[in-house]
């Protein structure tokens, strides 16, 4: 039980970070790599507004969303919309996402060092016993905050007109074009929403697993191999294969090795693409 | 500057500028090879600091590298960034074998290229079947967890903190020595690439990587052509990993990290992607400019990969390919157009015999009248729409089938049955005794079905004779048939029989629509079929064209083809079919005789609509 909740708990924040990479992927159609930067730079932010600037925790996650967001924004506007105009959209944005990545990383060595930092949270000494499961009451609320963001950004999606908009461009660009919806905004908006969420997935994560410039790296590979599971397309499936994955990693990294726990998504990908060679559930639509 | 090296140079750019625009070098090409090998060689005659000496070795082996990711990057347009890990699980295969189990170093050194390439082959199959990001995510994961296993293998790889001591090559412990080295086993790679571009295995790749269902349809086996070149990349990426190990002398399990495999992209982007001198002029150009300036790696990198942006929306082609544009325009504006190259066209023997029925394994000579596909309640639901619903035909030698109905009838539905594009249908479908059910796309290409698309498919930036030539690909002899020239006059035939022949050397993109529907008519002559699936060819088409495409449809049938025509074009099918079927909302409504059909109540009113709808 106690594995499978930690499990749980993991799962949530790799569907977090799935959801917005399926969400940009789906406006933008590039795998945005530079989204382990963006989720970097918001424990980064984070760390600093609450070490440096002794406030709140939650000041710090507010920060952390205002950073990435700034920094998607950013992104969108100087790299990814001139790259979709290129004869080769699909290998330019590949690439351009990998330039992003690693000059953000860089950047933020040079800066700061590669050093550790440890973003203090109140929520990390307390230690919830219920049932017989003893967890961190910040591991508790990374997992519930991320479950949280994602209904949220489902309900955006149906309930708004901005979100419907987002669907339809989802479904059919050119459709969506043809009616009206500016892809230009469309993209934007996407990418605000993708990158705020993304750099509160990084200050989730900052108390329990350090800040450093590479520490978007493993969990934005695990998103993605999330939604390469999920076929690129299904919501659905990436949030059930995430929460498996984190299961999955959970009971390897008690029961196997610890050290290894980064490959067993891997293994995953690897038997997955065996048996399914264009994803698991690909038969669902993006967000119904 | 003598004359003589003047014309060398020239003709060498042209030979350069050619290979950019038809992306298949030519012969001249050639002479690429020469003064960059040479250049190289004379190099530390002029530059003889150890550490200088050293630095254009470390060139070398990275451009090694870069040639080998080359080949899937600017020929597959696969995104790679496990080239780096894989070069780093050779350079481990030696250090292991060497420094633990005592192992000679040429023996660990095989066994390095051979562990790589089945490391390779292990990536490749798993990953080639699926499409688009699937790849590449497999790539970024496959370098992570490699970086994973070296770390945490301690007992065989020493962990994080890596291994020292490694050994240089017996005969080559002296830094000139190994550049000498690395300078022929990087010979020798120039000269498998330039090979390769030219070979069936090159020309194969260039249609995989532009259209895969076209490659597929012209009986290319896309999984295993893609399995094949990616394992040659692993390898050729496996001849540089134990140089790198010998070179660098201590190993850490960081040189298989994403960040290396991202430089080794940069190399290539900034170099030029899919020329033969870019690989290396890009590797020489970053590595160089890094130590002329001393940055750090970290430097490095962030400048670079801020010119890979720049080269990805202003230089496409990076230094080499930009180069090569530049140089063809002044050459132009100097001496005018060159003379458009003179195709080695023979003069065939004229349409007399298109022989595609000789070869015996297509089941001998055509008989007029045999049933050669039969096609039994064929149904294909997309989720709740039925696509085609209990469809039945049969088609006879020497027939020209027409399959018409109203737009959304199921038409190009049951031509991707037919083909094989489209699977997960019920029913049977049987072609010359053979049931069609398992068999893939290519593999229907080969006993025989040719096809054209209704919209365009072809390889747009090459020339209509390259177009034929890759079609053709299935009838080339299998050995020693690199060059672009047609064989056995064959492709002449097509030329003809199309009227392209004045047109054989332009590019496709610059046809009219009109030009490009018979050079898609023509590339499926080429695949030689015995039953040909024409998907509307006349839509389009000049009314004063249409007679000749009509002319040529009407010929291949008394050859004995079955000629399966969608078409709209009324009056060009009541005189060309014999038997024609008629589709409604994926139903077979009638079929019959042309006079039959266009009587028919139930097809005048699913076209017209009936009087009380």
């Amino acid at each position: 039980m106690q594995v499978l909740a930690n499990g749980l708990a993991l799962g949530a924040i790799y569907a977090l970070v799935a959801s917005c990479l399926l969400l940009i992927f789906g406006i933008l159609e590039i795998p945005d790599f530079a989204l382990g930067g963006r989720i970097m730079v918001g424990g980064y932010a984070g760390y600093f507004v609450a070490e440096n600037l002794g406030l709140h925790y939650w000041i710090a996650v507010v920060a952390a969303a205002l950073a990435a967001g700034l920094l998607g924004v950013v992104s969108e506007l100087a790299v990814y919309r001139w790259l979709r105009n290129t004869p080769r959209p699909l290998l330019s944005g590949f690439i351009g996402a990998l330039v992003l990545l690693t000059a953000t990383e860089i950047t933020v060595q040079l800066l700061f060092t590669a050093d550790f930092r440890k973003l203090p949270s109140p929520y990390e000494s307390q230690i919830l016993d219920f049932a017989g499961i003893r967890m961190t009451e910040q591991r508790l609320l990374a997992g519930v905050v991320a479950l949280v963001l994602i209904a949220a950004l489902h309900a955006y999606l149906r309930g708004t007109r901005g979100g419907r908009a987002m669907r339809a461009t989802l479904e059919d660009r050119r459709g969506a074009e043809i009616v009206g919806i500016s892809p230009a905004k469309t993209a934007l908006i996407a990418m605000l929403l993708g990158s705020c969420m993304a750099g509160v997935a990084g200050a989730l994560l900052g108390p329990m697993y350090l800040v450093y410039p590479t520490m978007g790296d493993a969990i934005l590979i695990k998103g993605l191999i999330v939604i390469v599971l999920a076929g690129m397309r299904s919501s659905l499936g990436a949030i059930s294969a995430a929460l498996l994955l984190g299961i999955a990693e959970s009971f390897g990294a008690s029961y196997l090795s610890v050290g290894f726990s980064d490959a067993y998504a891997f293994i995953f990908l690897i038997i997955a693409l065996m048996v399914r060679p264009n994803g698991l559930f690909t038969k669902s639509v993006l967000v119904r | 500057m003598s004359v003589m090296s003047k014309a060398v140079l020239t003709r060498a750019a042209s030979g350069l500028s050619a290979g950019l625009r038809s992306r298949e070098p030519g012969r001249r090409e050639w002479l690429i090879i020469v003064p960059i090998v040479a250049v190289c060689a004379l190099l530390p005659l002029v530059i003889q600091g150890r550490y200088e000496v050293g630095v254009m070795t470390l060139i070398l082996i990275y451009a090694i590298a870069a040639y080998g990711l080359d080949l899937v990057l600017g020929h597959l347009g696969l995104v790679s960034v496990a080239h780096a890990a894989l070069l780093t699980v050779g350079a481990y295969t030696l250090v292991i074998l060497t420094t633990k189990y005592g192992v000679g170093y040429w023996w660990a050194a095989l066994a390095g290229v051979g562990v790589t390439t089945l490391a390779g082959l292990l990536l490749a199959g798993i990953t080639m079947r699926s499409r688009g990001h699937y790849f590449s995510v497999s790539s970024l994961a496959f370098a992570a967890v490699t970086v994973v296993v070296i770390t945490q293998w301690t007992s065989l790889t020493n962990g994080a903190s890596g291994i020292y001591a490694i050994p240089t090559p017996p005969g080559f412990d002296s830094t000139i020595s190994l550049f000498y080295l690395s300078l022929i086993v990087l010979t020798a790679v120039l000269v498998a690439m330039f090979l390769l571009t030219r070979s069936t295995l090159g020309r194969n790749l260039r249609a995989i990587q532009a259209d895969e269902v076209l490659a597929a349809s012209l009986g290319i086996n896309v999984v295993a052509t893609k399995l094949k070149a990616f394992t040659v990349s692993a390898a050729i990426v496996g001849l540089a990993g134990p140089l790198f190990a010998s070179w660098i002398s201590y190993i850490t399990p960081s040189s298989a990290s994403i960040m290396e495999g991202f430089n080794l992209l940069v190399y290539v982007i900034i170099g030029g992607s899919a020329t033969l001198a870019g690989p290396l002029v890009g590797v020489a150009l970053v590595v160089g400019v890094t130590e002329a300036f001393r940055f750090t790696e970290l430097y490095q990198t962030l400048i670079f990969s801020g010119i890979v942006f720049l080269v990805l929306l202003f230089f496409r082609g990076g230094v080499v390919g930009s180069v090569a544009r530049a140089w063809s325009r002044v050459a132009v504006r100097r001496r005018g157009p060159e003379p458009a190259e003179v195709p080695e066209v023979a003069v065939g023997p004229g349409p007399v015999a298109l022989p595609h029925l000789s070869p015996a394994d297509r089941g001998g000579p055509a008989e007029p009248g045999k049933v050669l596909f039969e096609a039994r309640s064929l149904t294909k639901k997309y989720g709740g729409v039925t696509a085609v619903s209990d469809v039945s035909l049969a088609a006879r030698e020497g027939e020209i089938i027409g399959v018409i109905g109203p737009n959304g009838a199921g038409k190009s539905t049951l031509f991707g049955l037919i083909s094989g594009v489209v699977g997960g249908w019920s029913g049977s479908a049987s072609f010359a005794g053979r049931d069609l059910r398992r068999l893939a796309v290519h593999e229907r290409a080969r006993l025989g079905i040719g096809r054209t698309f209704q919209t365009n498919r072809l390889l747009n930036d090459e020339t209509v004779l390259q177009n034929l030539v890759t079609a053709a690909y299935l009838h080339r002899p299998a050995r020693g048939s690199r060059s672009a020239d047609p064989d056995d006059g064959f492709l002449n035939t097509i030329l003809d029989l199309t009227g392209l022949r004045a047109k054989a050397n332009e590019v496709v993109s610059g046809l009219s629509i009109e030009e490009q529907k018979l050079v898609g008519v023509g590339m499926a002559l080429a695949v030689r079929p015995r039953m040909l699936l024409l998907d509307e060819p006349f839509a389009g088409l000049r009314e004063s064209e249409t007679p000749r495409l009509m002319r040529l449809l009407e010929w291949l049938r008394d050859q004995g083809m079955v000629i399966l025509l969608v078409e709209h074009k009324m009056r060009v099918l009541m005189s060309l079919c014999s038997h024609v079927y008629v589709l409604d909302s994926g139903q077979l409504i009638a079929e019959g005789s042309p006079d039959q059909i266009v009587n028919d109540p139930r097809v005048i009113s699913a076209y017209l609509g009936t009087k009380n709808a």
